[in-house]
């Protein structure tokens, strides 16, 4: 399995590849667009600070070292932009795009990908999830547009993915995987403040102290039953490794772990537990039931993943195994 | 300026006085969609106005009856059918099989930055200053400056390029449609795209996951949509699987000119 992490500058490239990580996505920012467009508002990237590299300098160090360990670098351009920004925005992907280790842009600006087209950039063009990539005939316009990949809705379930990946064996597919993944919304965006600093005290600065999906669901607590009420609860925290059993088959997957806003540490322990998974998956006599029970017991010895099966990826393979017998 | 109601599958004669085209359909959520009707609607609705079908973001399932809904759309619709798209994918199947539909660019696509807590820090009337504790000692965190590019970016939608109107117009898509911005709105558009304004709510964002707006997951659709919207005490309005923020401001003559608005889609959430 290709397992996609992100690189949050706070990172080390050596122990995701003492991991045999292959691949990895980062953000970029630099003095010229936090002067103008602070990225605690996120206005280049869906992560604020802490979560991308500032500055020409530092990414350069990353790509240097990510190419000595033979390790690609996908770069993330994931919100989307006024015509202002872009000029800055083409600038940059110029700039990070001389690094041999930089394969490709993760994007989802429909301005932005056209203009790249008209200047046949000749990297890879990724989709992000913002692109709200729900449905086949999607893939089909941005792949018209020259994308080579898509990063699929984080709210597709299994079956619907399998569909979707199957009709173009030529591109590259990202799915979300494996995080106590917080994101309720359609291309985890809502078009607004979303406020994922890693540094937490650094929040105050926006006046606004929690995404619009927490906010939501405190405002209907407050409605429901002041006080006693767990918004943390109602997130729909999905884990999605009961359908890797079927989606591992299709080799144009790649498993994307969403682990920028963590620290250093997690994001190695979150590794560990795909490959962890993915052994299990390797064993001779493994079959689909087989594979239920061990994510059931890895979920209960997991402390920080966690899954809730009725808004999970395979709520519909379970629906379907279970017609089937 | 036209007028726009979105009606939903029954037919109704109230209030159509003075509304110069119905929207038939809805932009929150694909398993709402009911076209069973359309034939019926437009006979009932097209002697007195024009007739749009409305989309929101599809899955694959939505694809499936694509083709009749949108033949008999052209049946029914005589002229040229009118579809607003929500979804790429859709905008790419339009094109592909019906390339003579004229298209409209959905709200949910010209990715306006929307989030009404915005508004104290774009007037830069947030608090200034706030001590977080910690176990080294006070620390006095003091809120950013706020930049005037990034009060301007707030301020647009992501369409304005020319690069990007030749790629709406080359596609036949004449028509971009926007939420009223509790700020400035400064977008320019060329003369040839005309754009839409939803009154009085701004559609925030949407989930597949409406069983869980009630905090009790039930199932993963109980259409929810159906039945009540619950105002909350920030502001929000949840109808279902969709958060909206009101705004009923009407913008000046001069915001409207400047943004290309010669419709606004009148909708009722409550
Ligand atoms: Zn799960
Ligand atoms: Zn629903």
């Amino acid at each position: 399995m290709n397992i996609l992490p992100g690189l949050s500058p706070s990172d080390s490239i050596e122990a995701f590849y003492s991991k045999g990580i292959k691949e990895v996505y980062a953000g970029f920012y630099d003095s010229v667009s936090e002067k103008k467009w602070p990225v605690a508002f996120n206005t280049i990237n869906r992560r604020g600070e802490g979560g991308s590299f500032f500055g020409l300098k530092a990414f350069s160090a990353a790509a240097v070292k990510a190419e000595k360990y033979g390790m690609s670098v996908y770069v993330v351009f994931n919100v989307n932009y006024t015509a202002r920004q872009l000029p800055w925005i083409l600038k940059s992907i110029k700039q990070i795009s001389k690094f041999p280790a930089v394969k490709g842009l993760i994007i989802n600006d429909i301005n932005l990908i056209l203009l790249l087209r008209r200047q046949k950039y000749s990297k890879k063009i990724i989709i992000s999830t913002l692109g709200a990539n729900l449905n086949a005939y999607a893939a089909a316009f941005y792949k018209n547009l020259g994308a080579s990949g898509i990063v699929l809705d984080r709210q597709l379930t299994a079956l619907e993915i399998l569909s979707i990946v199957k009709k173009f064996p030529e591109m590259r597919f990202e799915v979300f995987f494996l995080m106590a993944d917080g994101c309720f919304f359609i291309d985890g965006y809502c078009s607004s403040l979303h406020v994922q600093e890693t540094d937490k005290s650094k929040r105050y600065d926006l006046s606004v102290q929690s995404t619009l999906c927490m906010d939501m669901f405190r405002g209907l607590g407050q409605k429901k039953q002041a006080n006693k009420f767990d918004c943390k609860k109602m997130l729909p925290y999905k884990c999605n490794i009961c359908s890797l059993y079927h989606l591992r088959k299709l080799k144009n997957i790649t498993v994307k772990i969403p682990n920028r806003t963590i620290t250093n540490s997690d994001g190695i322990s979150i590794i560990d537990s795909v490959l962890k998974i993915e052994k299990e998956l390797e064993k001779k006599n493994i079959t689909f039931e087989k594979f239920r029970s061990f994510c059931g017991r890895f979920l209960y010895e997991s402390k920080n993943i966690k899954c809730n099966p009725k808004v999970c990826l395979c709520r519909d393979l379970y629906a379907k195994n279970k017609n089937s017998k | 300026m036209q007028k726009i109601k979105i009606v939903n599958n029954k037919i109704s004669t109230a209030d159509l006085a003075g509304i110069d085209r119905i929207y038939i359909g809805n932009d929150y959520c694909e398993n709402d969609l009911d076209f069973s009707n359309t034939a019926a609607l437009t006979a009932f609705y097209g002697g007195k106005t024009a007739i749009s079908l409305l989309f929101p973001f599809l899955t694959d399932k939505s694809f499936g009856e694509m083709h009749a809904i949108l033949k008999k759309l052209k049946k029914v619709s005589g002229g040229k059918p009118e579809i607003i798209f929500n979804d790429w994918g859709l905008f790419y199947f339009i094109r592909k099989h019906y390339p003579e539909m004229n298209l409209v660019m959905g709200r949910l696509l010209t990715k306006q930055k929307k989030d009404p807590r915005a508004d104290v820090i774009l007037q830069n009337k947030q608090d200034k200053i706030k001590i977080v504790k910690s176990d080294t000692g006070d620390k006095i965190i003091r809120s950013k400056d706020i930049p005037k590019q990034l009060v301007d970016i707030f301020s647009r939608h992501s369409v304005e390029s020319d690069e990007f109107f030749d790629f709406l117009l080359k596609n036949n898509v004449s028509r971009i449609e926007i939420d009223n911005l509790k700020w400035n709105m400064l977008s320019v558009l060329t003369k040839k795209l005309k754009a839409s304004l939803y009154f009085p709510y701004m559609l925030l964002t949407v989930t597949r996951y409406c069983g869980a707006m009630n905090g009790k997951y039930l199932k993963v659709c109980n259409y929810s949509c159906r039945k009540k919207t619950a105002v909350l005490d920030n502001g929000l309005y949840i109808k279902g699987n969709a958060v909206y923020y009101k705004n009923d401001v009407m913008p000046d003559d001069k915001i409207l000119r400047m943004n290309n608005i010669d419709r606004i889609v009148y909708q009722e959430i409550i």
